[in-house]
């Protein structure tokens, strides 16, 4: 289970650097083409906001497995060590709640974008919710994991990205 | 509802959920409650950063990783020392002096203050003291935010629209940054005196300053041409983080050659997971938001306030009491996207300037990210030096003072503090 958990996102890390690579290179070389050769790149908008998108809801289950995103841990780090697991995953399962509904509204919205075109890229709008239902679905595996452990994971930026880059 | 959403978002914060979620979750039961279809989540997340200013967040943010591990902030130490020379403190003062190198290509406190503490706790530490040291750096990493480009700054001017103009806020960021920078080089001056730290540091000498300084000047010139573009209005916020990130990616490759191919990808995924806990709060937040426009919460915080003032001084003394408190519990991402929705429109009507508005809001939420007990630049600290978070706090009481003191400067004398932007034409 481990295994195929730290696979899947070390496959969305490489994603998520790829997609960072493709804004900036998209984004400098508009910028570059504008006052260089006095043209633009047409779809560096749609296709950047495109990338931005896809990278935040990529992002977020591995801010789950990896402990990054911010949380107030104040209260619960004060409560006696018997209870802090059941609070845990009382919060885990309310979110994996939130993350179905997320993952529900995104097929929907793809539902009813899918015939929608975008305006300089040969896609449909469908596709700014795909990274959405993508993420909201793996974070809620993440999410059954958690509830197992019944702990949180400890922020792990710095080594594990490193290594599943390298 | 309004109540409730705020309740369960509130709970849910202190129960230990992640921000981000405890947004989500008061959203849907918002939805809930009003009737609406709760699949609206979806669509109001991906609308909220489906912005194309918002992309200057992850651009800034890799332009920081890059100036790290290419050797680029060791260079701004250097010619940061060589400038001060064999003063007082003047550890200390190189310290302030990288911190607004740094901060004037990066935009974020935490980076800052990491970057900062990697290469300065352990001499700050063993000079003057490790919480001192982290108390220092700390309260330089602040000025990440402030000075331009900043991703607070960016986050605001997105929520606010096109009624501020973000060069503005960046311009409008100068004073108040270089102004706490000062103060606080008077600060560590005067403490290093009275506490008998050693001095350290070569003498002041024209020729090395000449020499360093002419090595250096690419480095120098990187902010300039990034700020400079941005403010000239030669390319966008956004456009201007690319151009930074590729300045900087180049000038670690060939200029400082310690940057290596196999850091790139580091780089990029750093910056990206960076942005994306940012973006993730803005996008959970704005169902949270579209439920208090509903129900009509800003008309009816306003009449409120109305009621107690119609002096907008002091609806501004208001708000900044109001941000002072939210600032020691909350994360600022989170309170931009809570409340700049409810309380920009409301300045307006008091007749204050947007951007005069804006500069108060966001250092009061800044300094706020100093202030415990949820100072997430004193969480930083701790686990860069090893201390613990009392032992910081006691000595990061001057700096807040001086944070805090200019942003009242700011809040009373806006002739003064807005004097750059009017100069700029804005």
């Amino acid at each position: 289970m481990t295994r195929v958990l730290d696979a899947v996102d070390r496959a969305l890390m490489v994603a998520v650097t790829l997609l960072i690579a493709i804004l900036v290179v998209v984004i400098a070389a508009d910028v570059v083409g504008r006052y260089g050769f006095g043209k633009s790149l047409l779809f560096a908008n749609e296709l950047s906001r495109m990338a931005f998108i896809w990278m935040t809801f990529l992002t977020m289950p591995l801010g789950i497995s990896r402990g990054l995103h911010v949380a107030v841990t104040t209260v619960p780090d004060a409560l006696p060590e018997a209870y802090r697991p059941w609070l845990y995953r009382i919060g885990v399962a309310a979110v994996f709640v939130l993350m179905c509904v997320v993952c529900w509204g995104s097929v929907v919205s793809i539902k009813a974008r899918s015939f929608e075109m975008l305006n300089t890229l040969p896609i449909s709008a469908a596709w700014y919710y795909y990274p959405l239902a993508a993420g909201s679905a793996w974070s809620a595996v993440h999410l059954v994991a958690r509830l197992i452990a019944g702990k949180p994971v400890e922020r792990t930026d710095n080594g594990l990205t490193e290594q599943a880059v390298s | 509802m309004s109540s409730v959403v705020a309740i369960v978002f509130f709970v849910t914060c202190i129960l230990g959920l992640s921000i981000a979620f405890a947004f989500g979750l008061a959203g849907l039961v918002g939805l809930w409650m009003s009737g609406l279809p709760v699949e609206m989540l979806a669509s109001k997340m991906m609308f909220a950063v489906n912005s194309f200013p918002l992309l200057a967040i992850p651009f800034f943010m890799l332009a920081g990783e890059l100036m790290v591990r290419g050797g680029i902030v060791a260079v701004a130490i250097e010619f940061a020392n060589t400038l001060i020379g064999r003063v007082r403190g003047s550890l200390g003062h190189v310290t302030i002096l990288s911190g607004l190198g740094l901060a004037s290509v990066s935009g974020t406190a935490v980076a800052d203050a990491a970057a900062l503490g990697g290469a300065l706790m352990k001499p700050l530490g063993n000079s003057y003291g490790r919480p001192f040291g982290a108390a220092l750096i700390a309260a330089t990493g602040n000025l990440g935010p402030i000075l331009p480009p900043s991703t607070a700054m960016i986050v605001y001017a997105t929520i606010v629209g096109p009624e501020l103009s973000l060069p503005a806020l960046f311009i409008a960021g100068v004073l108040p940054a270089v102004l706490i920078a000062g103060l606080m080089i008077f600060y560590v001056y005067f403490a290093a005196r009275w506490r008998g730290f050693p001095l350290l540091g070569n003498p002041f000498s024209f020729g090395e300053f000449a020499r360093v300084g002419f090595r250096s000047l690419p480095v120098l010139m990187l902010p300039v041409i990034v700020i400079g573009g941005i403010m000239g209005g030669v390319f966008t916020a956004t456009e201007g983080g690319a151009i930074a990130a590729v300045f900087s990616l180049l000038l670690g490759l060939f200029y400082t050659r310690q940057l290596k191919l196999s850091d790139i990808p580091v780089c990029l995924l750093h910056a990206g997971l960076a942005t994306g806990v940012v973006t993730v709060i803005i996008a959970f937040a704005s169902t949270v938001t579209f439920i208090f426009s509903i129900d009509h919460l800003p008309l009816l915080l306003r009449t409120t306030i109305e009621s107690m003032t119609s002096d907008p001084t002091m609806f501004l003394i208001l708000i900044f009491l109001m941000l002072v408190v939210i600032g020691m519990f909350m994360e600022s991402t989170a309170a931009y996207v809570m409340l700049v929705p409810i309380f920009a429109p409301m300045a307006l009507a008091y007749g204050i300037e947007p951007l005069h508005f804006a500069l108060v809001f966001i250092l009061t939420l800044i300094v706020g990210m100093l202030t415990p007990p949820v100072g997430v630049l004193l969480f930083v600290m701790v686990g860069i030096s090893g201390l613990k978070i009392s032992q910081i706090v006691k000595e990061v009481w001057p700096y807040i003072l001086i944070q805090f003191g200019v942003t009242l400067g700011a809040l009373f004398f806006p002739s003064i503090f807005l004097f750059l932007p009017k100069l700029a034409g804005y």
